[in-house]
């Protein structure tokens, strides 16, 4: 039996003591299935937060419709680095299905596990929604962040757009952090330039099509706020997007390998009976 | 002679020499870990202080003014983080400390202590930034307050939910690493992305503290006290429930067992050799 460390008095950092190491002991499927789906949850329910507040917080007060692309990107983008990186180690983190498309496509996802991660995302983007709406008062609510077409925009000219910077983003995905066995030490600084993708992506649909690149991004606040005009175009958009990224990396870009035992690999002698806690 | 190394030039291009990283004291490591957050939260105190009012420096566009913010902010935080990381995890933030102390993987009398350091530090920058400008200039240091229609219960809210955020992240990039130890290389980066992202949001609603320290500091300087319990009960909140995430839910539950040989040497810092 294990015994579970309780909060300290005093700080102890077992990577300074020399007696000692760390472990990783496997993680059972059910164990695993639930942290994955809690982790895209959380992700996206921050995600949602970010990217509705942001819009939030452009219109918050007058000011240059520039300025406004730069902060809703800037926000959006830097939000999404930091929360793949937070917990990246956890699961795939998708925060996005359209993301979790080109996964699937690109076999780095299972059918089951990427249906439930979009469950996940859901949940979490109306529970994200609906921590904004309860943190901003009316005159700040701003529809939540919804996304809208410009005057003059027509429906097939935004799934165009919508389509091309999520192409991008997931082109993005797939090459840092999926197709990257010329150097798997890039999945450590990936999650910047997916950030850096999201970023340009909002930045220039943020004015013309809302530059959403996520339909759970759109999903929750809508649901929360009622506002549904031109919803499709975030969905289909995105998704037909992801497959491109995925079709375009998967037969045209991806290098070839194989995968072979690794020659005089020796198990280390570790006996996890000595364990004296969790940490 | 006891001092004479400190007239001496360093170089690491001897081939013949090998640095070996001596055993500290625990007395002089928690002294240097206590200086760290000093100095830190002293300069980002300072930067912060001035980044608002460098952007309220003339008639601009208010969003322009909300980037410029952020960015400086974020920057500097990953900067600083970055210089003296290596000392005492580099938290520079009353709310990260208790996060941490919720994880269990700080003490709570290090967080205590920590946290009064943070808290000086922070007077110490607020001092400065005053020191720096002429009156007209230093208005109310950019002291933190709450918008035209954000009532208190919404200003603590925001500011719970987004530094939850700020401290998920810190915790995932610098805490709960034993997937890759080596994304603590890049954790600064990450945690400058989190307080763009937080303050950038912010800014226009509570003033985007997400750090107790980094109210305090000017709050005292320029005797700004209007609702200033918000950024305190506020982010401390945050911190424990994002603590809360990562233990209960997300942490891996790893083991610690004794090294498998055992002829090692104590005097090696942080290393055992054959």
């Amino acid at each position: 039996m294990v015994k579970v460390v309780p909060l300290r008095f005093i700080t102890y950092d077992p990577l300074k003591d020399p007696s000692k190491m760390i472990y990783r002991r496997p993680i059972s499927k059910p164990v695993k299935a639930f942290k994955g789906f809690f982790s895209e949850f959380l992700g996206t329910l921050y995600l949602v937060y970010f990217c509705g507040g942001s819009v939030c917080a452009a219109f918050a007060v007058a000011g240059d419709s520039a300025a406004r692309a730069l902060l809703g990107g800037l926000i959006q983008g830097m939000a999404l680095a930091a929360l793949i990186w937070a917990v990246s180690g956890v699961s795939g983190c998708n925060l996005n299905p359209a993301v979790t498309l080109a996964n699937l496509l690109s076999g780095r996802v299972g059918l089951i596990d990427s249906l439930y991660y979009v469950a996940a995302q859901i949940l979490g983007c109306i529970a994200g929604a609906g921590i904004l709406y309860g943190c901003l008062p009316n005159m700040y609510r701003i529809d939540l962040g919804v996304p809208h077409l410009a005057p003059g925009m027509n429906t097939g000219q935004a799934f165009l757009m919508e389509m091309m910077l999520t192409s991008i983003l997931c082109l993005c995905v797939l090459g840092t952090s999926v197709f990257n066995v010329w150097d798997r030490r890039l999945n450590r600084i990936a999650p910047f330039a997916i950030g850096l993708a999201l970023f340009i992506g909002v930045a220039i649909g943020f004015n013309f099509s809302g530059g959403a690149l996520n339909p759970v991004r759109v999903l929750g606040p809508s649901i929360i706020s009622g506002v549904w005009s031109h919803h499709w175009v975030y969905w289909l958009g995105p998704i037909v997007g992801a497959i491109l990224a995925a079709f375009i990396y998967r037969c045209l870009l991806q290098e070839r390998f194989d995968v072979i035992e690794r020659p005089g690999y020796i198990a280390p002698l570790i006996d996890p009976s000595t364990a004296v806690s969790s940490y | 002679m006891p001092f004479l190394h400190l007239f001496t030039p360093y170089t690491n291009a001897d081939n013949t020499k090998l640095i070996l990283r001596v055993n500290e004291s625990r007395l002089r490591l928690f002294t240097r870990q206590l200086l760290a957050e000093f100095f830190g939260t002293l300069f980002v105190v300072y930067i912060v202080s001035g980044s608002t009012l460098a952007a309220n420096f003339a008639v601009s566009d208010p969003i322009v003014r909300v980037c410029l913010i952020c960015l400086v902010q974020g920057f500097a935080f990953a900067a600083i983080i970055w210089s003296i990381s290596g000392i005492s995890g580099c938290q520079l933030n009353p709310a990260v400390t208790v996060g941490c102390v919720t994880t269990g993987r700080m003490g709570i009398l290090n967080g205590i202590a920590f946290i009064i350091f943070q808290c000086v530090g922070a007077l110490v920058g607020a001092g400065m930034m005053k020191a720096s400008l002429p009156t007209f200039y230093e208005r109310d240091l950019s002291a933190t307050t709450l918008a035209t229609g954000v009532n208190v219960a919404r200003g603590f809210f925001l500011e719970m939910v987004t530094t939850s955020f700020l401290v998920f992240v810190v915790l995932g990039v610098a805490v709960y690493n034993e997937w890759d130890p080596k994304i603590s290389r890049v954790a600064p980066l990450a945690i400058g992305c989190a307080v763009i992202a937080g303050v950038g949001f912010l800014n226009l609603f509570t003033g985007g503290s997400l750090n107790p320290a980094r109210s305090f500091g000017p709050a005292v300087f320029s005797d700004t006290w209007h609702r200033h319990y918000i950024y305190w009960f506020g982010p401390i909140c945050g911190g424990i429930i994002a603590g809360l995430f990562w233990r209960i839910f997300l942490s891996e539950k790893v083991l610690l067992i004794d090294r498998p040989y055992t002829d090692f040497h104590r005097s090696t810092y942080g290393t055992a050799t054959k």
